[in-house]
């Protein structure tokens, strides 16, 4: 074959990969829309869901995800940032160093049903807690950890080594120098990286289905003991009654409302990223 | 040092020790948790019959399992993801890459659990048809669906992977007279490639750890398929049975130890790959995707 | 006409067929909105030492990366005119840029080596491959490297990685890859602007040995260099060819006041 021949097919091989890749992923889009947009009213999203998902509502499931992943980001931040200043700041042995972030960023790896096995043992059983929202909440915050820890820590780094010695010129000692120069900025790079650890969280199901939520009958939790009913673990079990129209009907709009929630956090989290990036080259 | 200072120093480095000690107090809870199906199972746990009636617990056919919708998922998104992300990095103008990326990092967020609805709605329905079969719920429908869902993972990294080459390179190349594909083949992707096997092996570990989306397609039969390369046959995974019974299972008992076990081994494996891909990044550091 | 794979050895006598000349015509180049050359009209001729010179963004580099269509790719550019390679015309739709670019070879002002080792870098550019044998592969590179003259300093280090050689070696080495590929006209664009005194010396005696059998369009910002090599002399200013002829013209008998300023290293505005 002559060299120009391939060239072009090889070209026309490209525009076809990227061309399928479109299709199959507007496809997607396309699908979760246009269902959903069917699904979704005002009386679908502020009622509660009435025979077995199949029909009413999804309010309760709203407000349990949210829930779930406030108090997820509650224990993380300020665990995430506690740990993204040691490293910076204080972890000075190369060696540790290198360990800590095998470590803290081998979780980022752990496939999320493993999160659920873990809390099942660790919490449901062991602990004698019960099927509860906020072991699930606990259990979501370790699973963002590693995103959250890493983007707070390169937002330390980024802080010129001059604004600290000039804070330790004027006399502050290490710890205040922490919490007046640093931990401002520290706190909005965790920030943005904690949307994006949120936007994975909001739509994690294998972690929480076992430990965290129950299916039907649940609005408000009473207690923190209690279970919760949330976005995923809906549209799971709407799933699996994959033959009932309506029932499908409701689980396409509670898709599209979780992806809604998913694309807020994840573009919060984009946007905030991006901002640090320009104003640190600055 | 005072007060505030002693107080800091004692937070951060007990949440560094909470959070680095975290996985390792995953591991140990597994370990722990199979040790008695290790114990009173052992190399049986190898074995292809899964039973707990009679307390066979072979976990072969989900490790079969695991691989064969890993392979099948990785041999269409790798050839399909890499030529995309040639068109996005070295064909697209500049300017519409920017948007093109961004969708991509929205697409790759979608929830699993939306992969698996579409799953059963669509894509099961359309492999029964297409290939005649009693179900759609087969393990070839796992790969595909997963195929789906690490594509955008996979075109964003290797896209980073092929624009972090130096334009340099194209140029030198393109001033001997190579073609486009030359310039491709013989300059940008030799120097692209530890990046973009990184890239592939990320995307082999969110596969081999996905649950939900398989767990609803791949048809739950724990039998390895008869010849073991038929895969329009039901088909069952490490994570899909983990997610399909461990609520069953009464705690404490060999049977759900034996489960622990499949998570231990799962998790044993993703690790594994995980640490390889990193090692394959230049700085893993800049390069850790949500 | 056939050509050996290895050096030509030029006969006693006969001049050498090979070298093309380059006719510019009327060329204007736009980026975008800006126009960056303006009404060029130069001739390169063969077997000579052809040297742009001129102020920093006068558009050396983009004439001659007009020569050898390497800114097709570029956002925003666009261009008007003829230019002719050996009496061809290569602005039209028709040609095939790769082969155009096997013939009028280019040189970057920074070396730029594959992370490959040195012979695989003589041999990058080279077609089909494939058919030859590793003797003969290795009758290339040693020719390459000999015209290049950097055979005697890495012979016995071949198969080592390029990037370990010094940045004035990596030039030369980026030479011989150009010049495995035989092309007619061979562009070097600043080739000595990184290399310290001596390999640019080097450099210099090598383009005084390649005008016997290459056409060479040579761009530089030292005047010195451009007396010592040149013999073809355009020098450009903001867009334009203000002036163009023989070294000894340019130098001794300017017909442009700004030429004769720039030319002794005058202040002067363009
Ligand atoms: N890709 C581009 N897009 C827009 N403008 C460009 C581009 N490349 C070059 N230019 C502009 O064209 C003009 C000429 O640039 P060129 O690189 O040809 O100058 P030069 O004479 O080679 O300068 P130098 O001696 O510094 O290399 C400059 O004003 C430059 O800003
Ligand atoms: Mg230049």
């Amino acid at each position: 074959m002559s060299r120009e021949l391939t060239n072009r097919v090889f070209s026309t091989a490209t525009w076809f990969a990227a061309g399928l890749c479109g299709l199959v992923l507007f496809f997607m889009f396309a699908i979760i829309t246009w269902n959903g947009i069917r699904a979704i009213n005002f009386e679908f999203l502020f009622a509660a869901s009435r025979n077995f998902g199949a029909a009413g509502g999804i309010f309760y499931q709203i407000i349990g995800s949210l829930l779930l992943i406030l108090f997820a980001a509650l224990i993380c931040l300020p665990l995430a940032l506690g740990t993204a200043i040691f490293k910076s700041e204080y972890l000075h042995n190369a060696r540790v160093q290198k360990l800590c972030a095998i470590l803290v960023y081998g979780l980022n790896g752990v496939p999320s049903v493993i999160f659920g096995i873990f809390g099942l043992i660790f919490f449901v059983n062991v602990l004698q807690t019960g099927v509860s929202w906020f072991v699930g909440s606990i259990i979501l915050a370790i699973m963002m950890l590693p995103t959250v820890v890493l983007a707070a820590y390169h937002a330390i780094n980024s802080v010129p080594e001059i604004y600290r010695e000039s804070a330790s010129a004027l006399g502050l000692n290490r710890w205040q120098v922490i919490v007046k120069v640093l931990l401002p900025q520290a706190t909005s790079g965790a920030i943005s990286g904690l949307f994006l650890g949120l936007a994975r969280a909001i739509g994690e199901t294998a972690p929480i289905m076992f430990i965290a939520t129950a299916f039907s009958g649940i609005d408000i939790p009473g207690s923190f003991l209690d279970p919760v009913t949330s976005l995923p673990t809906h549209i799971l079990a709407l799933a699996q009654q994959a033959v009932d129209a309506r029932a499908l009907e409701n689980a396409w709009g509670a898709s599209l409302v979780l992806i809604s929630l998913v694309t807020v956090f994840s573009t919060l989290g984009l946007w905030g990223r991006m901002k640090l990036k320009t104003s640190s080259l600055r | 040092m005072s007060a505030s200072s002693r107080i800091g120093k004692g937070y951060v480095v007990g949440s560094t020790f909470l959070s680095a000690a975290m996985i390792l107090v995953i591991i140990l809870f597994l370990l722990m948790n199979s040790w008695d199906a290790i114990r009173q199972t052992g190399l049986q746990l190898f074995t292809s019959e899964w039973n707990p009636a009679q307390d066979k617990f072979g976990i072969l056919p989900m490790i079969c399992g695991s691989v064969a919708i890993t392979a099948i998922a990785i041999a269409i998104a790798l050839p399909l993801g890499i030529a995309t992300a040639i068109f996005t990095s070295e064909v697209l103008p500049a300017g519409l890459r920017l948007y093109v990326k961004s969708l991509l990092e929205l697409l790759a967020g979608i929830p699993s659990i939306i992969y698996g609805l579409i799953g059963v709605v669509f894509l099961s329905v359309w492999v029964e048809q297409a290939f005649d079969l009693q179900s759609g719920r087969t393990v070839f429908t796992g790969g595909l669906l997963l195929a789906v869902m690490v594509l955008p993972t996979i075109v964003t990294l290797s896209d980073d992977a092929l624009h972090h080459v130096p334009q340099k390179y194209r140029e030198a190349a393109k001033s001997l007279g190579f073609y486009n594909y030359e310039v491709i083949r013989n300059a940008v992707l030799p120097i692209a490639k530890p990046d973009i096997i990184g890239a592939a092996l990320l995307g082999l570990g969110r596969v081999l750890g996905e649950t939900m989306a398989v767990m609803l397609v791949v048809g739950s039969i724990d039998r390895i398929p008869e010849p073991f390369y038929n895969v329009f046959v039901p088909g069952q995974t490490l994570t899909s049975k983990l997610g399909r019974e461990i609520a069953e299972t009464a705690f404490g008992s060999l049977h759900f130890s034996a489960m622990i076990f499949m998570g231990l081994i799962l998790l044993v494996f993703v690790l594994l790959v995980t640490t390889i891909s990193l090692t394959y990044f230049y700085n893993p550091e800049d390069r850790l995707y949500e | 006409m056939t050509r050996s794979t290895g050096l030509r050895i030029i006969q006693p006598g006969a001049l050498p067929e090979a070298a093309a000349a380059v006719k510019v015509n009327d060329l204007n180049v736009w980026f975008g909105t800006a126009h960056i050359l303006r009404e060029i009209a130069v001739s390169f001729q063969e077997y000579r030492i052809n040297c742009i010179v001129g102020p920093s963004g006068s558009g050396k580099s983009t004439l001659i990366r007009s020569i050898n269509r390497m800114n097709d790719d570029v956002a925003g550019y666009c261009a008007k005119g003829t230019i002719h390679v050996d009496g061809k015309d290569i602005m039209s739709e028709s040609i095939n840029v790769a082969k155009l670019r096997q013939e009028v070879g280019m040189v970057f002002q920074k070396p730029c080596v594959f992370p490959k080792s040195i012979s695989e870098n003589v041999l990058f550019g080279m077609q089909d491959l494939k058919k030859l044998t590793v003797q003969e592969r290795l009758q290339i590179v040693e020719n390459n490297l000999k015209l290049t003259a950097l055979w005697r300093e890495v012979s016995h280090r071949l198969h080592d990685k390029a990037v370990t050689l010094s940045l004035g070696q990596q030039q030369r080495l980026c030479i011989a890859r150009t010049l495995a590929v035989k092309p007619k006209v061979v562009l070097l664009d600043e080739p000595t602007s990184s290399l310290d005194p001596v390999s640019s010396r080097a450099v210099e005696e090598l383009m005084l040995e390649l005008k016997k059998e290459y056409t060479i369009v040579f761009v530089t910002h030292n005047i010195q260099q451009a007396q010592r090599v040149a013999d073809h002399l355009v020098f450009m200013c903001n867009g334009g060819v203000i002036e163009q002829g023989s070294k000894q013209k340019l130098f001794h008998n300017p017909e442009k006041e700004l030429t004769r300023k720039y030319l002794n290293e005058e202040y002067c505005d363009c």
